[in-house]
Order: C-alpha cells, then sequence, then structure tokens
C-alpha cells in the first residue's frame, strides 16, 4: 500500500522514477561531489576549527597575563618598603624604592612657628594664627633638597605630567605626589616635585597617569645664582603602577 | 606550478571583462579608504604640530579665562584673547627669582591677513619650537628696538614667501584682523629687514615688529580709529614715551621645571590684576583628551564605512559569480584545480584592494596639498609630508588585509560552484 510510509524518507517510487543519465547521478559527478564535500569540510577546518585551536590557548594566556604578571612586591603597593629591590627584568640597574617624604631633610621642621602658638588660646580670626599659616605656607614653597642622595638609583612612583612630546612619544616629565597638583592648592613644593627625563621617549603617557619611575636622581642647581636646587631624575624605564585591591590582586591604575 | 603564473592575467582580463559594476565598487572603496587615512592623517598632524608649537615654554602667562583660549591665541593665533594685561604687572612676574627669561606678545593687528605680533629681542633669543630648535633667519636679522629701527619688521618663512617680501621691503599694517584696507597705519611702514627659517610651526605666518613699535603706530589713534586732525609723523615718535601699556600674554621659561607649580599659583594668587598661567602641555593634553571620544567615533565610522564598501565589492563579485559559470568550467576543463580557482578570485579581491589604496593614497596627497593653507591659516595645523608615514603604512596594510579577507567567500563559492557544473553549467 503506497500509504504505508509515513516516514520523512520520499516513498520507494518516487526514487524509481528519476531518469537514468542525468548529470547529478553521473558517477563523475557523484565523485566530484563528494570531493566538494571533503574539500568543504577542510577549508572549514582550516579557516574555522584551526584558527580556533591556535587562538584558545593564546586566549588563555592573555587573560591569565595580569595575574602572572603582578609580582608580590608591586602587589601590596608602595607601602611596603624595601630597601633595595632585585633588578626588575630589563632594567639594567637594581633601584631604591624611595617615598615621597624621603626626599624632605630629616631636620628640616616648617611648623616651627606654630608650635609656638597654643591654639586653644588664640581667637577666631586671629592675626597670629594666620600669619603663621602664611609663613608655613612659604616655607613649604621654600623646601630644601636632601643632597646626600644625589646619584641614587631610585624607583618612585607618583603622577605624571608630560612636559615635552616627540610625536606620540613623551620625553619629559614632571611627576607629583598626589592627583590634581596642577589644579588643587595648595602646590607641591620644589622637593616634592621631580622633573623626569627619559633617556628613551616613551608613548602611552597622559596627563595624571601613575608610573613607577626607574632612573638614577641628581640634585640640580638652577642657574639663578640664589641656590634654588630641584631633583631630577634620568630615567631608564617607566613602570605603570599597579594600585593593590583588597584581594591581593591588581589593576593598572588609569582606566584609559 | 605552471599553472599559477597565468593566474594573474586571467584575473586582470576578467575583472576588466566586468569593469563597469567592479569600477563603482572600487569607487566606493577608494572613497572609503581616503575617509579612513585622511582621518588618521589629520589626527597625527594636529598633534604634531601643536606638541612642535608649544615645546619651549614653561608657563604661558595671560588674563584670567580659559587656559585653552590663551594657548591658542598666544601661540596659534586662533581665536581671540580673554583681554589685555598690564605691562606692570608683567615686568614683576618676569622679575621673579624662578624666571630665566620672559617673552612679551601683544597681538591684534595684521598685515593682507597675516597676523602682526608685538615682542623685543628676547623672543629671538629664547624662543624654542620643537624639541628644543633656537629659530633662525634665513636672510636678513633682527629689528632693532630703538632709534631708526623702530619701524623695522621680521617677517616669518611662510608669510615671506606667499606676499613676496625681502629684506628691503615695506609693508603697511592694518589695525585688527580684517580685510578692509580703510582702517591702516598709512602714515608709518614697515621696513622688513629679516625672514625666519621655517619651523612647520604659527610663527612661519607671522610678521614680528618691536613693541614699541605697536605704541608708536596707535599714538595718534583712540578707539581703533585715527584721531581727527591729529597726526604725529613716523620721525617724531621717539619724542614720546614708548612703553608699551598693555600687552596679550608672555611667555615664560624657568631656571628649574620643578619649581613649575608654585609660581603658577604665585600668579594665579596675583593682586594686582586678575591673571592665570597655563603650562601648554597640560592644557594640549587636556584639549586632546575631551577630543578623544570624537577622534575614537570618527576612527569607528570610517571602518564601518569601509566595511560597507568592502561588503559592497563582495556582493556584487558573488552575483557575478552567475555570469561567470561557462568561464570558471572552461577553466576547470583546461585544468585548473580548485586551489586556482579559488586563487583567481583571491587575486581579483587582492587586485582591487591594491587598486583602491594606491589612488585612495594619492587623491589623500592631492586632497592635502589642497587643504594645507587653510589648515594653517585657520587651525595653526601644519602638515607634514602629503605621503604616507610611520603610522598609515600599517592601517594600509589593514585595509589591503580587509580586502584580502572578504574575497575568502566568494572564492569559496566559487571554487564549489565550479566543481558542482562541470562543463554544463544549467543557466
Amino acid at each position: 500500500m503506497h500509504q504505508a510510509a509515513r516516514f520523512p524518507f520520499p516513498p520507494p517510487q518516487a526514487a524509481q522514477r528519476r531518469p537514468l543519465n542525468r548529470p547529478s547521478t553521473r558517477p563523475s559527478t557523484r565523485r566530484h561531489r563528494c570531493l566538494a564535500a571533503a574539500f568543504g569540510c577542510h577549508l572549514v577546518d582550516l579557516l574555522i576549527r584551526l584558527p580556533i585551536r591556535l587562538l584558545a590557548p593564546l586566549l588563555a594566556l592573555w587573560l591569565a597575563a595580569p595575574a602572572l604578571a603582578a609580582t608580590p612586591g608591586e602587589a601590596a603597593g608602595p607601602q611596603r618598603l624595601q630597601a633595595v629591590t632585585p633588578a626588575k627584568p630589563g632594567l639594567r640597574h637594581s633601584y631604591r624604592e624611595l617615598r615621597w617624604e624621603e626626599l624632605q631633610p630629616r631636620d628640616w621642621d616648617p611648623a616651627a612657628s606654630f608650635k609656638k602658638l597654643d591654639l586653644s588660646k588664640l581667637k577666631d580670626s586671629d592675626p597670629r594664627a594666620i600669619a603663621a599659616l602664611q609663613e608655613l605656607r612659604s616655607a613649604w614653597d621654600r623646601a630644601p633638597v636632601r643632597k646626600e642622595i644625589d646619584g641614587w638609583q631610585v624607583r618612585i612612583a607618583g603622577y605624571v605630567i608630560p612636559l615635552e612630546r616627540r610625536g606620540e612619544r613623551v620625553s619629559e616629565l614632571l611627576l607629583v605626589p598626589y592627583f590634581g597638583a596642577c589644579i588643587h592648592s595648595p602646590p607641591p613644593p620644589a622637593n616634592q616635585t621631580i622633573h623626569v627625563v627619559l633617556n628613551k621617549p616613551q608613548a602611552g603617557i597622559q596627563t595624571m597617569d601613575t608610573f613607577w619611575i626607574n632612573g638614577q636622581l641628581s640634585v640640580g642647581r638652577g642657574d639663578s645664582g640664589l641656590g634654588v636646587y630641584a631633583y631630577r631624575i634620568r630615567a631608564e624605564r617607566l613602570d605603570p603602577f599597579a594600585i593593590p585591591r583588597a584581594q591581593g590582586t591588581s589593576q593598572t591604575a588609569s582606566g584609559r | 606550478m605552471s599553472r599559477w603564473r597565468f593566474l594573474l592575467p586571467l584575473a586582470a582580463a576578467s575583472a576588466w571583462n566586468r569593469r563597469a559594476t567592479l569600477g563603482l565598487t572600487l569607487l566606493a572603496v577608494i572613497l572609503a579608504s581616503t575617509l579612513l587615512l585622511a582621518a588618521e592623517r589629520l589626527r597625527h598632524d594636529a598633534r604634531h604640530s601643536f606638541a612642535q608649537a608649544v615645546a619651549g615654554s614653561d608657563l604661558i602667562v595671560g588674563a584670567r579665562g580659559s587656559p585653552l583660549q590663551l594657548v591658542l591665541h598666544a601661540l596659534f593665533r586662533v581665536g581671540e584673547a580673554s583681554g589685555p594685561i598690564s605691562w606692570r604687572s608683567y615686568r614683576q612676574i618676569a622679575a621673579d627669582p624662578a624666571v630665566a627669561w620672559s617673552i612679551p606678545l601683544a597681538l591684534g593687528d595684521s598685515h593682507r591677513g597675516y597676523p602682526v605680533i608685538g615682542t623685543n629681542g628676547d623672543y629671538f633669543r629664547h624662543f624654542r619650537h620643537g624639541p628644543g630648535i633656537p629659530l633662525q633667519f634665513s636672510a636678513g636679522r633682527a629689528f632693532a628696538e630703538t632709534g631708526p629701527g623702530l619701524f623695522e619688521a621680521v617677517l616669518g618663512a611662510e608669510a615671506a614667501r606667499q606676499l613676496g617680501y625681502r629684506p628691503g621691503s615695506q609693508l603697511t599694517v592694518s589695525h585688527g584682523s580684517g580685510p578692509l584696507p580703510s582702517a591702516s597705519h598709512q602714515d608709518k611702514p614697515l621696513t622688513v629687514v629679516g625672514v625666519l627659517a621655517a619651523t612647520g610651526t604659527p610663527v612661519d605666518r607671522g610678521i614680528h615688529v618691536p613693541l614699541a613699535a605697536f605704541t608708536a603706530l596707535h599714538l595718534d589713534w583712540q578707539g581703533g580709529q585715527p584721531l581727527p586732525g591729529l597726526q604725529i609723523p613716523a620721525e617724531h615718535v621717539a619724542k614720546f614715551d614708548l612703553t608699551p601699556h598693555e600687552i596679550d600674554a608672555f611667555l615664560l621659561g624657568l631656571h628649574q621645571r620643578s619649581t613649575v607649580f608654585s609660581l603658577q599659583r604665585r600668579i594665579a594668587a596675583f593682586r594686582d590684576e586678575p591673571l592665570q598661567a597655563a603650562l601648554p602641555g597640560i592644557v594640549l593634553d587636556q584639549l586632546w583628551h575631551s577630543l578623544a571620544f570624537g577622534e575614537r567615533l570618527l576612527r569607528g565610522l570610517s571602518w564601518l564605512i569601509l566595511a560597507l564598501s568592502l561588503c559592497g565589492m563582495l556582493a556584487v563579485m558573488l552575483a557575478g559569480l552567475g555570469e561567470r559559470r561557462r568561464e570558471l568550467a572552461i577553466l576547470r576543463a583546461v585544468g585548473a584545480g580548485m586551489p586556482q580557482i579559488a586563487a583567481l578570485l583571491l587575486l581579483e579581491s587582492l587586485l582591487l584592494g591594491l587598486l583602491g589604496t594606491a589612488a585612495s593614497v594619492l587623491l589623500l596627497a592631492g586632497l592635502t596639498s589642497q587643504c594645507a593653507p587653510w589648515l594653517a591659516t585657520h587651525w595653526g595645523i601644519v602638515g607634514q609630508s602629503p605621503w604616507p608615514q610611520g603610522d598609515e603604512l600599517p592601517l594600509l596594510a589593514a585595509i589591503l588585509a580587509t580586502a584580502l579577507l572578504a574575497g575568502l567567500l566568494p572564492a569559496w563559492r566559487a571554487s564549489r560552484l565550479a566543481l558542482a557544473d562541470g562543463l554544463t553549467p544549467r543557466l
């Protein structure tokens, strides 16, 4: 009975009604079709499966790179002091990690005028308090430098302000200890600002990015004749600064 | 391997046969890649020329207002100044112990569209551009600021070339920046005594005169017009006090660059006058940062347009496969294998990509040389070479690679079709 077949295949009679010797049923064409299918499979393999097999390990490496790159020293941030850090990969010297407080002379006390005042005994807007604060501020502006650290190989982290560019690469910059030093009051004094000159101009540096500066510190004297000294670093390399997260993993500071 | 060397002539001949439709897609590819290259070049040139122009000054001081407006007006002569600042304030700040040198600038007048800049000899001694390059003279000397040297001018390279002036030529300054000749200082012509060498910065378009000459030119003027009945001839101006009262801005160089912030704060807190001091590097960084979104958008749009034009090319090639079945069948019959058929189509898309990028490079060079004077005048952007440099070459390679990638689908389709049809394509 021709109605017995409920399968999705065509009924057997339909196949026998096909005329013979049509091009699509010739043995050579069937062979070509198989070859085409095989070629198609190979092409698909070449274009899709093989790249995936190659790319998957690379992708895994790329995702794992931040975790691999964060060494324990940097993950803890600058608060953890190491007197001398061993040479980081790619640097010629081993640099001593420096904090911003260490740039000021130990025996210098700008708040001397404040110590003479007893603030609880002064009235509001007392001119002595205002005068003491102004004297503190101007002393802060004239802060001296530590001449004995001239020539040290140091590593210090801060916010950068590019000064000179060669195309996209920055060749000179200023390093300041806090964010927004150019717009927030009061400005950092001369001994808390470092003029950094790069040996090799580096790209990817924008205003207020955070970097570790690795280089040689020098205490330079200006030509004004008034004995204004300032810090300079001849930087070998700048490393992005990693902000430590609570769990111990790290992320780079700039979101760009 | 002897089958392969016929492929390139075959692909070229086959493409030439269908040149009408392929020509249109080629045009689309050319326009899209020109747009992409032009956006990248404009971005690169703008950053480069701005960085070259501001290098060398540690601080730019002017009336309080927008720091960007100050930098653009003082260094690029684009836009307006917020207001003048007094000469006395300038002298006081220039006498600060942190300051190594200072250059006063007075702007506002023009000569045939080129800005006239009042300054003094410090400009030629201390001004730097690019990576610390001082100004040099290609002819003549700097102006003397007193005596007979009062009405002398030094021209930038571009101004001298376009206006055709040499040392010894005479020019008259127009009051203000407009083109009308009615307001001009005809009674006091200036003599050109020097021409600067080309710098690639807005300095090239400037006409530099002594500040005292600026004052002398306006001695018998008031409110932008000559006073009726009063004429002070050029030879008598020295009898008056020619110290300028006001300037527009001044540039400062410091002994130690790390003292810049405390000086900047002292200038901002200056009691006699509202002043501001801008660090040109930071101001430019802020400018680029605020433009970054627009740049990225433009770049994304350009890539999208390129993708669209390549889709058009893809559609034309795929649709054309139908009419090429006989051609491909004949090639199969004479011994072309599947790789050769695929290579034929790939070569065709590669040819289109090569032609497209080459033509877009030429088109861009033409556009650049046409627009360069306008860009330099109105935006201070000085173009580099019109041919692709450094960063543009990887971009060209990326466009070529994308075109080649787009040819993979027709290649695969064609090789399948050629196999299935044999010698009697069903039409």
